[in-house]
C-alpha cells in the first residue's frame, strides 16, 4: 500500500484570511441598448448592476447568435416557439417562450442570456433541468 | 355680363346651404342643427361619433372645409379626403372622437364649409371596481420568483389605469433595503396595468399577470393596488430560514483547495461553517471536521453589503502534502433558523 501523508491546515483564523465573502456575479449580459451590464445573485434573485461605462460600447455583433453549442456536442436553440436543450445523444429538454428568441450568449460560468423581443432570461443546466428564470428588465 | 358675376359672388355662399350635417344613429340618420352633445364619457376613455355631410342640394357641390377647433379632446378619428365633390344627394361619413383628459364639460365648433355647428362633451372620473391583489404562490420564501395578478370586484365599467407598487419592510433590525425585491418587468418597484371595460382582471403589458422577485431578506413585502379612487393593499411574508446554497463547488489548486458557496441568508445570520475533507478512498482526512466562527466576516459583509442576503464564500484551504489525494468534502453553513448542508462535493 502507497505511503502518502496529507494535511489540511485550515485553522479558524487562518481559513478566514484567506477566503472572501462578497456578492455572487451570475455574469454579464449584453442589453438590447447595447450596454454591458453585471447581473449579482442566484437562481430566482437577480440584480442587474449599472451599465460599464469605460471602454468601448458593446455592439450586437454581425451575426446575431440564436444557437449555442456546447462542448460535448449539446446544443441550445429556440424551435417553434421554444427553447430546445438538444443532448448529444437526441434527447431534447423543451420550454416554451413567450416571445422568439433574438440573440443568446454565455452570460458566465453557468448562466446564459437569452434576449427575447422584449424581455431577457437566465438559464443554466442542472443535471437534466433547464432552469429558467427572468433577469429584471434595465430600471428606466 | 352682369348675371355672370353675380352668380359668382353667390356660388359660396350657394355650397354651404347645400351641406347638411347629420349624425349616424341607429336605423336613421338624424339631422344634426347648431348643436350636438356627443354624450358622457368617463375620463381618459373615448367616444367616437359618426357624422355625415348630405349634400341635400339639386346640382353637384363641393365639400371643401371640415375641422374642429377647441382644446385637443375633440379630434377627427375618420376623416374624408378634402376637397370631395358631392354629387346631389350624395354624402361622406366622418367621425368625431371626444377623448377627455380632466373631468369636466367642454364644447368645440364643427365647421363644415364654414358653418359652425357646436359639439358638446362631458368627462366624468372614471368607474372601476375595487381591485383585489392575488400572489401565488401563497406562502413565499426568499430568493424566488413568483406572480401576481389583480382580479376587480366586477367587470369594469370604465377603461383605464392603474398602478401597483411594492414596498419592503425587513424583519431584521437594522434597515436593511433589498434590490432583489422588484418587479422583472419593469426592474423597479413600481408597474402599471390597464383595465379594459368589461373585464375583471386587469392586464400587465397584454398579460394577466406579472412576474417579482421575493429578494433575499427576510420581511414583509406590501403590495398596493391604486386604481381610480381605491389603493388597496395586501401584505405577504418571506420568512426567516436557514441558508439556501444555490451552488456548492470543491476546486483544486496547486498548493491547496477551495470551496465555494453561493447562496442566500435571509436573516443575514450566518455564523459558523463547517468542512470535512475526504481522500480518494473515501476517509475523512486530517484534522476532521473543522468549524470556523464566521459571525463578523459575515456580519461585516452583511452590513456593508448592497445586494440583500446573497452572498458567495470562497474558502480556501492549504494542503500539506499530495492534494492530488483530496477527492471531496461536505460543508455545512450554520445561521439562526437552522444548518444547511452540502452533501459530499467532489472535485471539479
Amino acid at each position: 500500500m502507497k505511503l502518502w501523508w496529507l494535511l489540511l491546515v485550515a485553522v479558524a483564523s487562518g481559513l478566514l484570511a484567506q477566503s472572501v465573502i462578497g456578492p455572487p456575479t451570475a455574469g454579464f449580459i449584453r442589453c438590447i441598448d447595447g450596454k454591458l451590464r453585471p447581473v449579482y445573485g442566484v437562481a430566482g434573485n437577480f440584480v442587474l448592476g449599472p451599465p460599464i461605462e469605460e471602454g468601448p460600447r458593446v455592439r450586437p455583433p454581425r451575426r446575431v447568435q440564436t444557437a449555442l453549442a456546447f462542448p460535448d456536442g449539446a446544443r441550445l436553440f429556440s424551435e417553434e416557439g421554444d427553447l430546445v436543450y438538444r443532448k448529444p445523444d437526441g434527447a431534447e429538454i423543451r420550454t416554451m417562450l413567450s416571445k422568439p428568441v433574438l440573440y443568446m450568449e454565455q452570460m458566465g460560468l453557468r448562466w446564459i442570456h437569452i434576449q427575447l423581443e422584449d424581455r431577457s432570461l437566465a438559464v443554466r443546466l442542472t443535471g437534466d433541468q433547464l432552469e429558467v428564470y427572468w433577469l429584471p428588465e434595465a430600471a428606466r | 355680363m352682369k348675371k355672370l358675376a353675380l352668380a359668382a359672388l353667390l356660388t359660396p355662399c350657394f355650397i354651404q346651404a347645400q351641406m347638411t350635417l347629420y349624425v349616424v344613429g341607429q336605423g336613421a340618420d338624424r339631422l344634426v342643427s347648431d348643436s350636438y352633445d356627443v354624450g358622457t364619457v368617463a375620463v381618459n376613455s373615448f367616444v367616437e361619433t359618426e357624422f355625415r355631410v348630405r349634400n341635400t342640394g339639386a346640382s353637384p357641390a363641393w365639400l371643401v372645409g371640415l375641422n374642429i377647433g377647441g382644446n385637443g379632446y375633440f379630434s377627427f378619428a375618420v376623416l374624408p379626403l378634402l376637397p370631395l365633390q358631392l354629387g346631389a344627394g350624395a354624402s361622406v361619413g366622418f367621425a368625431v372622437r371626444f377623448f377627455p383628459r380632466a373631468t369636466g364639460s367642454y364644447l368645440v365648433y364643427l365647421n363644415v364649409n364654414g358653418v359652425r355647428t357646436v359639439l358638446t362633451g362631458t368627462a366624468r372620473d372614471p368607474e372601476f371596481p375595487r381591485p383585489q391583489i392575488i400572489v401565488t404562490p401563497g406562502a413565499l420564501s426568499g430568493g424566488t420568483q413568483a406572480k401576481v395578478s389583480i382580479r376587480l370586484e366586477s367587470a369594469s365599467k370604465d377603461s383605464g389605469s392603474g398602478e401597483l407598487s411594492m414596498d419592503f419592510i425587513p424583519a431584521v433590525t437594522a434597515p436593511f433595503d433589498d434590490p432583489g425585491l422588484l418587479f422583472l418587468a419593469s426592474g423597479g418597484r413600481k408597474v402599471s396595468f390597464t383595465v379594459l371595460a368589461g373585464q375583471d382582471t386587469v392586464q400587465f403589458g397584454g398579460s394577466p399577470d406579472t412576474e417579482f422577485q421575493t429578494g433575499t431578506t427576510a420581511g414583509s413585502i406590501r403590495f398596493t393596488a391604486r386604481l381610480g379612487p381605491y389603493a388597496e393593499e395586501l401584505t405577504v411574508t418571506v420568512p426567516n430560514s436557514p441558508v439556501v446554497l444555490d451552488t456548492a463547488r470543491l476546486l483544486r489548486s496547486s498548493s491547496g483547495v477551495e470551496v465555494q458557496l453561493a447562496g442566500f441568508d435571509t436573516s443575514r445570520t450566518a455564523c459558523r461553517l463547517g468542512f470535512t475533507f475526504f481522500d480518494r478512498q473515501g476517509r475523512a482526512v486530517s484534522p476532521g471536521e473543522m468549524q470556523i466562527d464566521a459571525s463578523k466576516p459575515f456580519q461585516d459583509y452583511f452590513t456593508v453589503s448592497k445586494f440583500g442576503g446573497i452572498f458567495t464564500l470562497r474558502a480556501v484551504f492549504t494542503v500539506h502534502g499530495d492534494i492530488s489525494q483530496i477527492a471531496g468534502v461536505e460543508s455545512y453553513i450554520v445561521n439562526s433558523f437552522g444548518t444547511t448542508r452540502t452533501g459530499r462535493l467532489t472535485v471539479e
